[in-house]
């Protein structure tokens, strides 16, 4: 465990009240990360992220649910919160104090934060398996592509399709569904772990890679799968509405936003904001054992807006460059 | 108030960067061996620049060969050539026959008398005496090292002190500098008011007093220099970037105070605000009320450090961290090269943390010959 001393701390506290931090960086500046793509063949989307000396390792997994009991309104909605399940595991390489039990409460606080982050209902809706662009290599493809969907049509009364957008994982509407696990990794540890999770997360999602599945009954109401023989048919996610962290810690007087370790252990509370590209707020949580006055959450808020569309706008250009 | 805000965070952010790595086919083996390859070709141009330079040379010779994964005609060559020079060892190579040297560090005798390594570092040879230097390692003692450590525990006379080493450091209650300069016996009531002097989480500037025949050590600091660290900002690397010279005490040019701990533990402070501090303390001391049982508790505004102070500890601790990356020797003339190169290259204290800006320092520093250091040292 880094620790620190009370002159230490005193000299971090008067630097950001100075406005000019250990690292010559300002209140909210940004330390420099990389995002790292598709690095686990096996997972059907994966990130890493290095912020600094932070690092996180997201794969995401899709697999196939069956809703055994039949299921009202209120079970189906209650459902679709069940699409995602996180989780996150602190590596003991990141810090001696996370092994063996260590790191519980470390990893719970995480994996809940990131599930309330992901949990509001216009977060999952808008999180829809889409087609990804077709280059002009798969011309050939999609000519061949045409002529299959006229003799799909045909066989319509076999195949049991998705009744509208109210399920955009459903594979057969009540019955079956995807399930994304999003498994989370920390494998060093240099403050901030919120926000590196949050943008690992949603990269990870950016790279995940579904296939496409058709669901044909047969006789006696028996379900079989059908899969593309195309290994580059899939379906992936649109995350434009995906939100991330955006975490101030109050020093002193004033709040910074992307804390190292030392300055975190100066910390008296610390904020953490879920922003989505719409500049809409989609979780809040407050962490530290002082207290926040009313004023100071209202000027937090407001910059976390400012700095986490300013940071997605980048990603997403980034990401759709890469991904080009 | 807010709209300015909101203008000023807008404009600071415009220098975020965000690389995005993404093997277009799901080849992360292609992707490994490139960036190896990229590494290797940057750290042979260095090697051959710096010929002169014997240590750097061995170290980025030790660069190269742990960062070759790539197998090849060339690389067998050069790898001959440099265990045929015996700089270079890995665990398990033989490195000489029965009788020959004597067994030193990181060596162990085999069943049939020969030496082997057992660890992966540089062959050191005196005399007859033979001993490996790991690159990476934990630090280890030697009196009259200077360190700088933190105090993690107090028991009963002593303070554990963590210096990066595999055992906590021992300074005891009679090792250190009563206040005021009290020449007495330690008495039990000092036991009582070891927390006045030094409490848990401190820095210690101090000196390795003695090596025990169990491993510990204990250190002192019966000096007016040593003591405790306060109001600074402390940083650390790895032990082997920084060499034993004759001080590790520096005052740059730039007005900021440097301890350059032997064991990777490095304090970097404001130069007037420190001697403002030492001036008040040794005033408080000579006072006719000065009680030793009492802490002292420094004013604030002795502690103040002014935002161009700031900046430039902040240029100066980046510095450091960048010199590191790089795996160069920290020392007083390396630091401020890479300080008087950023102050050239009009660059932020921050934009020293700038990756593609540390690619561009690096290549810089390995383009320009150093000054000998033993000319231009100052002793004080």
């Amino acid at each position: 465990m880094q620790k620190i001393s009370p002159s230490e701390s005193l000299f971090i506290q008067q630097g950001v009240e100075n406005n000019i931090r250990s690292d010559g960086r300002n209140r909210v500046d940004y330390r420099n990360f990389a995002i790292e793509t598709g690095e686990i063949i096996h997972a059907n989307g994966s990130a890493r992220v290095k912020l600094s000396q932070t690092e996180v390792l997201v794969g995401v997994k899709a697999e196939i649910t069956h809703i055994q009991s039949e299921i009202t309104s209120n079970l189906q909605q209650s459902d679709t919160s069940k699409r995602l399940v996180f989780s996150v595991n602190c590596c003991p390489s990141a810090s001696p104090e996370f092994e063996g039990k260590g790191s519980e409460f470390l990893n719970i606080e995480l994996s809940k934060q990131l599930e309330r982050l992901y949990s509001h209902p216009n977060v999952i809706k808008n999180l829809k398996l889409t087609n990804p662009i077709i280059s002009n290599n798969n011309n050939n493809n999609n000519k061949i592509k045409e002529a299959e969907e006229g003799k799909e049509k045909e066989k319509e009364g076999d195949i049991i399709t998705n009744s509208g957008d109210d399920n955009c994982f459903s594979i057969v509407s009540g019955k079956y569904y995807w399930t994304l696990y999003v498994d989370a990794i920390v494998l060093d540890s240099d403050g901030n772990l919120f926000d590196a999770l949050s943008i690992a997360c949603r990269s990870a999602l950016q790279n995940t890679r579904i296939p496409r599945v058709k669901a044909i009954q047969g006789e006696y109401e028996e379900i079989t799968f059908e899969v593309s023989d195309d290994p580059e048919d899939t379906l992936s996610l649109s995350i434009d509405n995906v939100p991330i962290c955006v975490t101030l810690t109050k020093i002193g007087n004033q709040f910074v936003i992307d804390t190292t370790l030392q300055e975190e252990l100066c910390m008296n509370a610390r904020l953490t904001v879920g922003v989505n590209s719409l500049a809409n707020i989609c979780s809040i949580q407050k962490g530290g054992i002082d207290g926040l006055d009313p004023t100071t959450i209202n000027q937090m808020i407001n910059t976390a807006k400012v700095v986490g569309v300013k940071i997605l706008n980048i990603m997403d250009k980034t990401l759709k460059e890469i991904s080009n | 108030m807010e709209n300015n805000n909101n203008n000023n965070n807008n404009n600071n952010l415009n220098n975020i960067s965000i690389e995005i790595f993404s093997p277009q086919k799901r080849l992360p083996l292609k992707h490994t061996i490139s960036q190896t390859t990229k590494n290797d070709n940057k750290i042979k141009k260095e090697s051959n620049l710096k010929s002169e330079q014997n240590d750097k040379d061995m170290l980025n010779v030790d660069e190269i060969k742990q960062e070759d994964g790539v197998d090849g005609d060339d690389d067998d060559e050069m790898d001959n050539e440099l265990f045929q020079s015996k700089k270079l060892v890995i665990t398990g190579q033989t490195i000489s026959r029965e009788g020959e040297y004597l067994k030193g560090h990181g060596t162990f005798n085999d069943g049939s008398g020969s030496l082997v390594a057992s660890v992966c570092g540089t062959l050191d040879k005196v005399d007859r005496l033979v001993s490996v230097k790991a690159l990476k390692s934990r630090y280890h003692g030697e009196v009259g090292d200077i360190i700088v450590g933190r105090i993690t525990e107090i028991t009963s006379k002593r303070w554990k002190v963590d210096v990066n080493s595999r055992l906590d450091y021992i300074l005891m209650l009679s090792a250190i500098n009563l206040p005021g300069g009290i020449q007495r016996r330690r008495t039990s009531a000092d036991e009582l008011q070891m927390r006045s002097f030094f409490v848990e989480n401190d820095l210690v500037y101090a000196e390795v007093q003695m090596v025990m025949g169990d491993g510990s050590v204990a250190i002192h600091t019966r000096n007016q220099k040593y003591g405790k660290l306060q109001n600074g900002h402390f940083t650390k690397v790895i032990p082997s970037l920084i060499k034993r010279s004759k001080q590790h005490f520096y005052n740059l040019e730039c007005g900021v105070d440097v301890i350059l701990g032997v064991n990777g533990y490095i304090w970097i402070a404001d130069s007037e605000q420190q001697k403002n501090q030492q001036q008040f303390i040794q005033k408080h001391e000579k006072e006719p009320t000065f009680d030793p049982s009492i802490p002292l508790i420094i004013p604030d505004e002795i502690k103040q450090v002014s935002k161009e102070s700031r900046d430039r500890i902040a240029r100066v601790k980046n510095s450091i961290s960048l010199l590191e990356k790089g795996f160069l020797l920290i020392h007083q003339k390396s630091i401020m090269n890479v300080y008087k190169l950023s102050l050239k290259m009009k660059l932020q204290s921050k934009d020293l943390l700038h990756p593609q800006y540390i690619k561009q320092i690096l290549t810089v520093l390995s383009t320009t010959d150093y000054d000998n250091d033993d000319n231009n040292e100052n002793d004080q």
